[in-house]
């Protein structure tokens, strides 16, 4: 097991590195997952966000501002452009209104009255938001027209709007947890591909100077057992970033993952890991350079996240973009992952589409495992 | 002079510099528009598709169904009428967001939230309503109804006057910190070559040194020849993002060719100041200036686009003095904004940011001298 240790001593002396990679690529995707939280236990109405930007104080406003933050979440933003203008851009408002002075009076006297708004055009948030408010103000205009007083009329308005519609959910699922892990999961696609090509890149080029390789193979030792000694420490490292990214996944949500939709995720990351490690053992035999090794793994890397979803949900991909990902490993690994958290019942009817996913990243693996002998016989001719 | 020509077939030959500050953002772009062309779309409005069960009739309220289902500009909803049993069917295969059983009092049943679901509902919260407001006002004043005072006009009132704003596609965002990323490898390219010029670092270096050429000719030289290059690089890049994959810039081309100027400049002064400062190998100046380059484009919005709001909201100064933060902001500006001060101070920013860079870097350049080598 010489070649063994000494891998391992090589480790060691990357070790920094590793953890400060393996530190930032975990945060980012702790703060990516934490990012993405939707309810579908029990019905929610979509609630749009609206700066509500108020030049005339009264009551007729007042009760007008508490509808609004009823049916819509109002933020709260400095009253000058370019704050309203960068808020709307980035999409923190759907929606900004700014109610000019005297609008009660006007509105009572039955002028023509306009309330200036901001929005993304075309956008739903707007839409709605306008179809919402003017209800308000036609509702509370009809009953000016019947000659009820402006204090009375606040208090109708509210009751007439107050109504609400039963809605059935069907078949709710508590699910929240679930979709966290899965964005948590699908970000790791490009957190494990990165980290691991980089780090066995990193030990397994010191073995391939051609010096040391030389040395190597006057040794007593037979070509195919460094090989073999070299996969196992590879496979070690692997499997420890792996284990970090398992264990923090397990310790966020410990009760989502400790039942089988958990052990599945896990499963199938470990697929996704078996690919990562012969990908990245046979760019080793491939090439010396660690620069291009570098290139090549963020190019694969992000390209196969890009491509396969791991940032951008699937189902916010074009179709083109989704036939050319079928063709990376990335695409089957997150289709799972989403596959598994609309899982509520585990037959082996439901479960096979999952497995063959699974066999698609195996095959993958494969691939590249084959692909590493052809390389390595045609080195060892040279 | 002589210098000069070296230098740009150092930068012309080094293909591992020319994969990094050219083809790598290249690919990166592409990445990003296929990735990110459909991040919006969920966003526009999209009619509801929603079936009707009728168990009791309602003429009203089918009328109010009708009205929205007319097909022009306002239309929300796309209304079928079907039995019980084909409503739940179609609603199981995604071909409906939900159906509504009308009997004594209307429900809706649903599969997920969402966008169409919400607008259903509101559709039916606003018809009990208005039935809510006209029993009201009967009981109050009978005769207006009666009289007939209110039409359709008055009940359908647009309040709300919008202020046109056109460009609005966040995703151009992704495009401008990739710009901002490039102008900063830029400094890459300083990085290398002024390793070739230090006495301490290699032969050339050894042999520059000792030459009588003055210091500032080397600097100057060196970072001419890279702004060159760099810029060419740049340039192709614009047009790639340009021309090759549509994104929008605003019109204002020569701004923008003048922001990206005045951003390799940032880049090539702060990886001057980099090896300058440094006393290290020049792989560890690299990954430097590549872990800073990157570390600014996260908090520019590279990776996380709300990254860019909230460091204008609780860290502003964080925005100040991050050059690709800078940078994408400046584009922003003329993408979005229809005056230039904005524009202006960020160049001004970087203008200043660049003279900084260059002028630490002088003070460690100069009066440098090796004992022994």
């Amino acid at each position: 097991m010489i070649v063994f240790k000494n891998y391992l001593k090589i480790t060691k002396l990357y070790i920094k590195i590793i953890i400060v990679y393996t530190a930032i690529f975990i945060g980012i995707s702790v703060i990516s997952s934490l990012n993405n939280n939707q309810n579908q236990a029990s019905y929610e109405k979509e609630k749009v966000n609206i700066a509500f930007i108020n030049n005339d104080h009264s009551e007729f406003i007042d009760c007008f501002r508490d509808y609004v933050k009823e049916n819509a979440t109002i933020v709260d933003i400095d009253n000058n452009e370019e704050s309203l203008k960068d808020a709307l851009f980035f999409r923190k408002v759907d929606y900004i209104m700014i109610i000019p002075k005297s609008f009660t009076e006007d509105f009572i006297k039955e002028k023509d009255v306009v309330i200036k708004t901001m929005q993304v055009p075309d956008s739903y948030g707007a839409m709605y938001s306008k179809t919402l408010m003017n209800k308000y103000l036609n509702t509370a205009r009809i009953y000016l027209k019947a000659d009820i007083d402006i204090h009375d009329l606040s208090l109708k308005v509210k009751e007439d709007l107050s109504f609400e519609t039963k809605v059935h959910m069907n078949n709710p699922i508590d699910n929240d947890d679930l979709k966290s892990i899965a964005s948590f999961y699908n970000f790791s696609n490009f957190a494990l591909l990165a980290i691991i090509i980089v780090v066995i890149s990193m030990v397994i080029v010191s073995f391939n100077k051609i010096e040391i390789k030389k040395r190597n193979l006057v040794s007593s030792l037979s070509y195919n057992r460094i090989n073999l000694q070299l996969l196992l420490g590879n496979i070690i490292i692997a499997l420890g970033i792996w284990f970090i990214y398992v264990f923090i996944s397990f310790i966020l949500y410990t009760e989502a993952m400790l039942s089988i939709h958990g052990l599945l995720f896990v499963i199938n990351s470990l697929c996704l890991l078996i690919f990562i490690l012969t990908f990245s053992f046979f760019l080793t035999k491939l090439t010396d350079n660690r620069e291009l090794i570098s290139g090549i793994s963020n190019v694969v890397s992000l390209g196969c996240s890009f491509l396969g979803g791991a940032f951008v949900p699937q189902e916010y991909l074009g179709s083109f973009v989704l036939n050319i990902a079928h063709l990376t490993p990335s695409y089957w690994f997150i289709k799972n992952n989403n596959m598994i958290t609309t899982l509520t019942s585990f037959s082996f009817e439901d479960l096979s589409p999952i497995f063959f996913n699974m066999i698609i990243l195996l095959l993958f693996a494969l691939v590249f495992y084959v692909l590493v002998f052809i390389v390595t016989s045609f080195q060892k001719k040279n | 002079m002589h210098l000069f020509v070296y230098n740009l077939k150092l930068l012309l030959r080094n293909k591992m510099m020319l994969f990094w500050t050219l083809l790598f953002p290249l690919i990166l772009a592409t990445l990003f528009n296929l990735a990110f062309s459909h991040l919006l779309d969920n966003e526009h409005f999209e009619i509801a598709k929603v079936a009707i069960v009728e168990v009791k009739e309602n003429k009203e309220f089918c009328n109010v169904l009708d009205e929205l289902s007319k097909e022009d500009d306002n239309q929300l909803l796309d209304v079928q009428y079907v039995s019980l049993n084909k409503a739940k069917d179609l609603l199981d295969n995604d071909k409906i967001d939900g159906y509504l059983v009308i009997d004594k009092e209307i429900e809706l049943t649903i599969n997920k939230n969402g966008i169409s679901q919400t607008i259903i509902q509101t559709v039916v919260d606003n018809y009990y309503s208005t039935v809510s407001t006209f029993k009201n006002i009967y009981e109050i004043k009978p005769q207006t109804i009666i009289n007939g005072v209110f039409n359709d006009l008055e009940m359908n009132k647009d309040y709300f006057k919008e202020e046109s704003s056109n460009h609005s596609d966040l995703t151009v965002i992704y495009f401008y910190t990739l710009i901002g990323m490039n102008c900063m490898f830029g400094g890459f390219s300083s990085i290398t070559l002024s390793t070739k010029m230090e006495g301490n670092l290699s032969r050339q270096g050894t042999r520059i040194t000792i030459s009588p050429i003055p210091k500032y000719k080397i600097l100057l030289s060196s970072s001419i020849a890279i702004f060159i290059i760099h810029y060419i690089k740049m340039l192709v890049l614009l047009a790639y993002l340009i021309y090759g994959l549509n994104v929008q810039f605003g019109d204002q081309i020569i701004y923008i060719m003048l922001l990206m100027a005045i951003g390799s400049l940032v880049g090539i002064s702060l990886g001057n100041c980099i090896s300058c400062i440094l006393k290290t190998s020049e792989d560890t100046k690299v990954s430097v200036g590549s872990s800073l380059s990157m570390l600014c484009s996260f908090f520019a919005g590279m990776m996380i686009i709300d990254m860019k709001y909230w460091v204008l909201e609780y860290f502003p100064l964080g925005a100040y003095i991050n050059p690709v933060s800078l940078i994408t902001d400046a584009l922003y500006a003329l993408y979005y904004y229809t005056t230039y001060d904005r524009y202006f101070f960020n160049v001004l920013c970087l203008l200043g940011m660049s003279t900084l860079l260059t002028f630490v870097s002088i003070i460690f350049m100069r009066r440098k001298q090796y004992d022994s080598i």
